[in-house]
């Protein structure tokens, strides 16, 4: 038998992502590499907290562009969200549709809207 | 029949059939022989150089049958093996194909069994031998000689081609007026597209394939972490092309789920690999060493600063917000290519943190069904080393593997993979070029006072056409002509092709004479008249150098080659002459029991007269280990000898064998020897080094001096020889 979430509660749960969500880089595969493990560090690299809007239609979206700057010589293969600036725990992880390639001091950044968390 | 009746143990939606190509005859389908289906065993590719083995059994053929013979005519060594695959649903051979030829036959009681090797392998056939290239060759260009049919008679495979990643930007450079020549790379042309890495040695002996062309791709690495490869086609054509480091599946990539029906896989991951601090060591062009040290300021304790780590375990200290302490560290050193500097270590370090940290997985996987791809199953038996394969769901997630062996066992029906989710070793960009950096480059010290150039004669350069290494040249005798205007790049040692053409009764001018023999030794050696008097026999060099081999004949008035027994020595002193010899005691002529004295009492000669093959002529060291104090037995002060050949013991003139073992009279008039000897003649008057201007109006500067002595003639006898340097030369 099947049931349902109400969007009330959803949006509850949602309201977490936007009281705190950390956007990280990552050279490898959480899942297999490990979170920790497959965080980016050198460079002028740190997390970036992603300001969202409110909940709406069972789902998040970021309110203001995410940029790194400094980056390392690296490859970026997932963006992630954590709970804190720095360790905590992984909320979620996405595979970049093809890796990028980042040179010395360069800047990754999306825009506003583009991140979007769902509960459906 | 054919091979559409083949039953399933050849696939589903297609079977193998297999063709023979006796040496020199023509293709036979042998899929089935005498009505029974030939027994393929396994087939197996790897990355790079595709095919690598197979095994195939001929159940009619029976122990007292002699292959080659009759309807096996085919069966005979080194018979090419062609594998196809017919697609039943395209109706037509696949783009795919074993390819090598049988190396082994056993006669079993299940049939004639018959062990083949992949049609590149063929190229350990052949050795990789030293060269000495004048100029830095391209990568590419290494392995497309190496690969070149007309450079390896027999070799079954096709001239190699080379493919270059679309958008590839990496070009031949334009070099200014003020390059040396011998630092430009050969073979290509500014703007040309390549690989950016060259080499000067093409070889030391090694097989061709395993040895000489594994080991330049072990280095051929791309900016985005590719690495070069060599890939098999059909028709036996090897291809030289990028393999990318992917890290998402492609189009072409096949796809497995794990715990599906048929798919076997066991992958392992081993921790113990694991690094996440680097340290390292090295030294940078300049010759600066670095290792990270630091020393506390009372100088009690010495620590090294890793060149990288990951945040979660250094520096363990409080200000790293990133420390997780539970988290174990896991510490490597780093030893540094020489010439990549402090800044690049770091990077390199980085990149060695981020594809160790996680290990990987490193395994295999079986496949008794046929996996997807792009959206359709796809028959498993095409999966090609090299190829990538996802495996969805291992350990919750999507892995994607790089084939790197692909065995198909035809009797099961089954495929194994060697897989691998990293791609190991790869290099840096700043590693490549620094382990392949050209070492005749020169390079500034950070230290002052320590530049050194890398090429030994600037100020006197080595050079072919103006008959360096010529014996004779510079002098009267000359015979550079003969070498650089009469010879052809076809013409060998002792060059009698073309000594008979230009022979010294009518070329005198190209050798070295000694008259007939003189009852007096004096008179037996070849000497050139100068002004001031009788002296050694110059010859063309240059500043300094090695020589790596040297090669001298005697020849009569007609050319060819005379077999005489003689001395040879050669000396930096220009007033090199016969009274710098060493000269016979009249102890050992007056010796009742040694032949060598009685042959020179009965050939005439006297105490006192210049000798070379009186017992310890030249030497240093009596028997007894004790230093000759006799000043007759060694050459006079001053002589600079280099190099010398023919003494009591062993006389020259008996290449490629001995005196000592062939006998005396077993003389060939010939020398030939590859020991490397090295020369350097700015310490003579006629060289200034401070002023390459002023040496070069020197007439005898870079020049070195010849002895030659010969008592086996009753003729006059003359001599040629050439000396070959060992780095790189001008032309």
């Amino acid at each position: 038998m099947a049931g349902r979430i109400t969007s009330w509660q959803t949006e509850q749960w949602l309201t977490e992502f936007i009281e705190g969500t950390w956007m990280a880089l990552h050279f490898d595969n959480p899942d297999i590499a490990g979170e920790y493990n497959s965080e980016i560090f050198g460079g002028g690299y740190h997390r970036v907290q992603a300001v969202m809007y409110q909940p709406n239609d069972r789902a998040v979206w970021n309110s203001a562009p995410v940029v790194f700057n400094g980056l390392p010589v690296v490859t970026i293969t997932h963006v992630c969200g954590w709970t804190d600036q720095v360790n905590g725990n992984m909320r979620f992880s996405i595979a970049l549709p093809s890796p990028v390639r980042a040179v010395a001091g360069s800047q990754y950044a999306f825009g506003a809207a583009v991140l979007a968390v769902s509960l459906d | 029949m054919t091979g559409a009746d083949i039953t399933s143990r050849y696939g589903a939606g297609g079977y193998f059939a297999l063709f023979i190509t006796p040496p020199g005859g023509a293709s036979i389908d042998v899929t089935f022989f005498r009505g029974a289906p030939t027994d393929i065993g396994t087939l197996t590719f790897a990355d790079p150089f595709g095919p690598t083995t197979a095994q195939f059994t001929f159940p009619s053929i029976t122990q007292k049958e002699r292959a080659g013979t009759g309807d096996m005519k085919w069966l005979v060594p080194n018979s090419d093996v062609d594998v196809l695959y017919f697609d039943l649903n395209t109706g037509e051979y696949a783009d795919w194909a074993w390819e090598g030829y049988i190396i082994s036959e056993d006669i079993t009681e299940e049939g004639r069994a018959i062990t083949c090797k992949g049609a590149f392998f063929q190229l350990d056939n052949f050795l990789a031998a030293p060269q000495y290239p004048q100029q830095p060759i391209p990568y590419e260009l290494l392995i497309q000689d190496a690969f070149d049919p007309a450079g390896n008679p027999s070799l079954r495979t096709r001239a190699l081609t080379t493919t270059f990643p679309e958008g590839w930007t990496e070009v031949v450079p334009r070099f200014n007026k003020d390059t040396p020549w011998y630092l430009k790379p050969w073979g290509v042309a500014a703007g040309q597209r390549w690989t950016g890495i060259t080499s000067r040695s093409t070889g030391s002996w090694e097989p061709k394939l395993t040895g000489f062309v594994q080991t330049l791709l072990s280095v051929m690495f791309t900016a985005d972490g590719g690495q070069w490869t060599i890939r098999h086609k059909r028709g036996r054509q090897p291809t030289l092309l990028v393999r990318k480091a992917l890290r998402y599946p492609t189009d072409d990539t096949y796809v497995v789920d794990v715990g599906a029906h048929g798919v076997k896989i066991s992958a392992s991951r081993d921790f113990s690999q694991s690094v996440n601090v680097v340290y390292a060591q090295g030294q940078d062009l300049a010759g600066t060493q670095f290792s990270g040290q630091q020393v506390a300021n009372d100088g009690s304790t010495t620590f090294y600063e890793p060149f990288a780590a990951l945040p979660t375990v250094y520096p363990a200290t409080d200000t790293n917000a990133r420390l997780i302490p539970h988290m174990m560290r896991k510490e490597s050193l780093l030893q540094l290519p020489q010439g990549v500097d402090a800044i690049a270590a770091r990077d390199i370090a980085a990149t060695q943190v981020r594809k160790h940290v996680d290990p990987g997985f490193t395994g295999s996987i079986e496949l008794q069904v046929d996996p997807m791809r792009r959206g359709v199953a796809s028959t498993r038996f095409l999966i090609r080393a090299g190829d990538t394969i996802l495996a969805r769901g291992l350990m919750g997630t999507d892995v994607l593997f790089h084939v790197s062996q692909a065995t198909i066992n035809a009797k099961d029906g089954s495929v194994s993979l060697t897989v691998d989710s990293k791609f190991r070793d790869t290099l840096t960009v700043s590693e490549v070029m620094a382990r392949t950096r050209d070492a005749l480059d020169p390079v500034r010290q950070l230290q002052a006072g320590r530049f050194s150039v890398t090429v030994q004669d600037m100020v006197k350069p080595w050079s072919y056409s103006e008959g360096s290494g010529v014996i004779p040249s510079g002098g009267t005798a000359d015979a550079t002509p003969l070498f650089t205007k009469y010879m052809g790049s076809d013409a060998r040692f002792p060059w009698t092709d073309y000594t008979t053409k230009f022979p010294p009764r009518d070329y005198p001018e190209f050798y070295v004479r000694v008259p007939a023999r003189r009852d007096n030794a004096d008179k037996n050696w070849a000497l050139v008249n100068r002004d001031d008097g009788v002296y050694g026999i110059p010859v063309k060099m240059s500043q300094a150098g090695s020589i790596r081999l040297t090669q001298i004949a005697a020849y009569d008035k007609l050319g060819n080659v005379k077999p005489v027994s003689f001395h040879v020595g050669i000396y930096g002193s220009k007033g090199i002459s016969i009274v710098s010899m060493p000269a016979i005691p009249q102890a050992w002529l007056d010796s009742p029991t040694d032949p060598e004295a009685k042959r020179a009492r009965d050939l005439g000669y006297l105490a006192g007269q210049r000798y070379p093959f009186f017992k310890d002529a030249f030497e240093r060291f009596k028997g007894s280990g004790e230093l000759q104090s006799e000043p007759v037995y060694l050459l006079a002060d001053g002589a600079n000898q280099i190099m010398a050949w023919g003494n009591y013991y062993e006389r020259a003139g008996y290449s490629p064998g001995l005196m000592s073992i062939s006998g005396r009279e077993s003389w060939t008039g010939q020398l030939v020897d590859e020991t490397t000897w090295s020369y350097d003649t700015t310490n003579t008057t006629d060289f200034d080094p401070y002023s390459a201007e002023n040496t070069a109006n020197m007439t005898n500067s870079g020049m070195l001096y010849v002895m030659i002595y010969c008592d086996d003639q009753d003729e006059d006898v003359y001599f040629l020889g050439r000396l070959w340097r060992a780095e790189a030369a001008g032309k």
